[in-house]
């Protein structure tokens, strides 16, 4: 196997028991986002081949069945970009303006944010806010997506995210702000309606 | 104005960097208050942090309940398995 392995816990199985271990838990998640079997297929050998080539990154803060379902999270949403068939913007110049229309010039609410009565209990009511989570986060340009999800799929902090994307700190927390405020409305506006 | 009392956008900038990293004393006194006066700034906390519990969590949700509609095919784990040999036989030859 790979000789490039840096600090990681000697416990963590190589890359040759991935599909052994987790590929059934790998599966199945692909499968509760995505109902056909052949697209969740495909997703857990695109997140794989994805693990295997940056395999040399991985450091070994969380488990490897962790690490490999952070993959897969961001092959669901390239997937969901995929099938919107959305050009992938990168306007977030416009994000930036549209957040105006939140606050008026005094910066108070235009729209007051709504409560989400959330059943956590609830698989179903989790299965749909995961979904239309998911389709939000592809309709965000994709340099927001990316840093949104280095720092919530992969659990970076955001000193290593502006290693990694060569930006300020300060510029990172506007970008992340700019991402959770997008996805909060998107997912007031589609999920809430559609529960109604 | 005294310098912890902030408006709804300010709170709104706060409340999501406070996800990122510590916030002064000054600014999380600013939070507080804030919060104190304002529910729709408190609704507003309350779902940043479920968009954060909701991405972190690891966990396929329970909608699938036929064990066997959820396990990978043999030819297809044998196809993954295959394919991580060849890249990990790749990967040493480079």
């Amino acid at each position: 196997m790979t000789t490039d392995t840096p600090d990681r816990p000697d416990s963590s199985p190589p890359p040759d028991q991935w599909v052994d271990l987790f590929g059934n838990y790998m599966y199945r998640f692909a499968l509760s986002r995505i109902a056909e079997p052949e697209t969740a297929q495909d997703l857990v050998q695109e997140a794989l081949v994805a693990a295997i080539q940056s395999y040399g990154r991985f450091q070994g803060k969380s488990s490897v069945k962790t690490w490999l379902i952070a993959i897969l999270k961001r092959k669901i949403v390239d997937h969901y970009r995929r099938r919107s068939n959305r050009q992938a913007t990168d306007d977030v110049e416009s994000l930036a303006n549209s957040m105006d229309k939140v606050f008026n010039d005094t910066g108070h609410w235009r729209v007051r944010p709504n409560e989400w009565v959330t059943n956590p209990s609830s698989a179903y009511e989790q299965h749909e806010f995961m979904d239309v989570l998911y389709q939000c986060l592809s309709n965000i340009p994709q340099r927001l997506a990316e840093i949104f999800m280095l720092r919530e799929f992969d659990e970076m902090s955001t000193a290593e995210i502006c290693k990694q994307l060569s930006i300020s700190e300060s510029n990172s927390w506007v970008m992340l702000y700019r991402a959770r405020m997008h996805l909060r409305s998107c997912l007031e506006s589609n999920w809430l309606n559609d529960a109604d | 104005m005294s310098r912890w009392m902030i408006n709804c956008k300010e709170h709104s900038i706060l409340a999501s960097e406070n996800l990122d990293r510590r916030l002064s004393f000054w600014e999380r006194v600013s939070v507080w208050i804030h919060q104190m006066l304002c529910p729709p700034c408190q609704v507003l906390q309350k779902q940043l942090s479920t968009i954060r519990a909701a991405c972190r969590a690891a966990r396929a949700d329970d909608s699938i309940t036929d064990p066997e509609a959820c396990r990978l095919p043999n030819e297809v784990s044998e196809r993954l398995k295959g394919m991580i040999q060849e890249i990990a036989t790749d990967k040493q030859r480079r």
